[in-house]
């Protein structure tokens, strides 16, 4: 399967995790104006999910947005595989927390007692715990979102276009790309680890033990990346570099502002009305 | 035992809270406290997908907690930043969980890297406690110590702050408050019971390149 399209452009490229569609919005999208979309969607959903009665349709429409982008992104079956499961367990515990201690309500529709401890489900604390599944699974997958449509040159970008220091900007890029290799690095040390007998088990004792015995080839190989980039960066002028001038474009599109117009009315919404409670559910 | 001279009588410690006795910071300690903030992103990550997930944004066993502590030991505030982003990106954003809460419960990590720095490198460091916790397994009093301070206060404050966020941002009921707060607190401190094997057995590779912190952050 080609992976560059008629123009001899990439069809996907690589992002922080995974990779999306080239040409989708979310990865052409501004990554300052991305992030700041990110941040007020987010407000907007914990205001909903913290209000005595949370607005659980308002959280079902920042979910569909979410998912929506992460379908057309071409992202969604990395989450399918990767994410769900651990995503639904999550929602799952979440859900039931709020059952067990939130127990509000008059109108009971489940009542169990066994030995001393009662549990009463009602349709107000179903209900509180279906707006906070709604809202944390649309935070969650608007995460998940921004990090598979943002390229670590669009982190950057972001920083530098907030007239970050360099070296600030520089520090931040490093982390981030090391991040792989070091991931890289740990992958060879297991699988050196398995060609020499070792096992993988679920075993809590010996899940601590593999990390211990992971942990001196891991310092190790940390250590020998940064002395080998140190010298690297020495060889290049790094020390002597005092302001250096950074060159990006800024390409923010009509697409890129209602984004961020739809946010900011969320974030309203989320402050001045009750989705629910207007449409009747 | 701490690492001292004694000059005219009077010990002069090794390990400070000076901002930077060291001078300069070279570029490969530079790119060495990137890395290792990678590290802990990484071993976060791996850590929480691998961990029983207990309650809302509350995963049991943090296995890079013995890390970052021990990265906080050697290079002070990088190791401080790296519990922090460590928590934020590697256990919040890379496991999904939303920005929000992921930067609030955070600060539950930063807290106790901050606190646990400040007592190894002034008070029990004059109490006679290696400041580096290469001691730990092999002194008494180093291990009572860690155990009170490190798996204790320290611990206990992490984890009660952690999941007052998580009640205040609407993702733990009210009523759940000392649960979760129990649960967390259990979980870190049986992963740092790893914490003095590591510091034992990494510390003099890390002493050995010359790359450990004198004061915060050289």
């Amino acid at each position: 399967m080609s992976r560059v399209n008629k123009l001899g452009s990439k069809k996907r490229i690589r992002t922080i995790l995974f990779s999306a569609r080239a040409n989708s919005i979310f990865v052409r999208m501004d990554p300052l104006l991305k992030f700041v979309v990110w941040l007020v969607m987010s407000v907007a959903v914990v205001r909903m999910i913290t209000e005595p009665f949370p607005d659980a349709a308002l959280g079902a429409v920042v979910l569909i947005f979410a998912v929506s982008f992460l379908a057309e992104s071409g992202t969604i079956k990395f989450l399918v595989k990767s994410y769900l499961a651990l995503i639904l367990v999550a929602l799952a515990v979440l859900f039931l927390w709020w059952i067990f201690f939130n127990q509000v309500g008059n109108n009971v529709i489940l009542y169990i007692s066994f030995i001393g401890l009662s549990l009463k489900v009602t349709t107000e604390s179903a209900y509180i715990g279906v707006a906070k599944v709604m809202g944390y699974a649309a935070m969650a997958l608007l995460t998940l979102l921004v990090l598979m449509t943002t390229r670590d040159s669009d982190a950057i970008k972001a920083l530098n276009e907030l007239k970050m220091p360099f070296r600030v900007v520089f520090f931040l890029s490093l982390t981030l790309r090391s991040f792989n290799i070091m991931a890289e690095d740990l992958e060879t040390i297991n699988q050196a680890k398995f060609a020499r007998g070792g096992s993988h088990s679920m075993n809590p004792i010996s899940r601590a033990k593999d990390f211990m015995a992971l942990s001196v080839p891991l310092t190790v190989a940390m250590i020998k990346r940064s002395v080998e980039m140190g010298s690297a960066l020495e060889a290049r002028g790094f020390s002597n570099a005092k302001k250096v001038t950074q060159f990006g474009e800024i390409n923010r599109s009509a697409y890129d502002f209602a984004l961020l117009a739809l946010s900011i009315i969320v974030l309203v919404a989320a402050y001045t009305i009750n989705l629910t409670i207007i449409i009747g559910v | 035992m701490a690492q001292k001279r004694k000059v005219s009588g009077k010990a002069i410690l090794k390990y400070t809270l000076g901002w930077n006795p060291g001078g300069k910071i070279t570029t490969t300690q530079y790119v060495l406290y990137a890395v290792q903030i990678a590290v802990v992103i990484l071993l976060s990550w791996l850590g929480a997908v691998a961990t029983p997930v207990v309650g809302p944004g509350i995963g049991f066993l943090y296995w890079a907690y013995p890390f970052f502590v021990v990265f906080t030991l050697w290079w002070g505030l990088w190791g401080i930043l790296g519990a922090f982003l460590g928590s934020v990106i590697g256990a919040g954003l890379l496991t999904g969980l939303p920005i929000i809460p992921s930067l609030g419960f955070s600060i539950g990590d930063l807290v106790p890297a901050l606190l646990i720095f400040l007592l190894y490198r002034s008070y029990l460091q004059r109490a006679g406690v290696d400041p580096l916790g290469k001691d730990i397994l092999t002194s008494k009093k180093a291990a009572a110590w860690f155990a009170f301070w490190v798996m204790g206060v320290t611990n206990i404050i992490g984890g009660m702050w952690g999941v007052w966020v998580l009640v205040q941002l609407g993702f733990v009921p009210i009523h759940a408050y000392w649960i979760g707060a129990g649960l967390w607190i259990l979980g870190d401190a049986i992963v740092l019971l790893l914490a003095p094997f590591l510091s034992k057995y990494l510390t003099p590779i890390v002493e050995r390149y010359g790359l450990i912190t004198k004061g915060w952050i050289s």
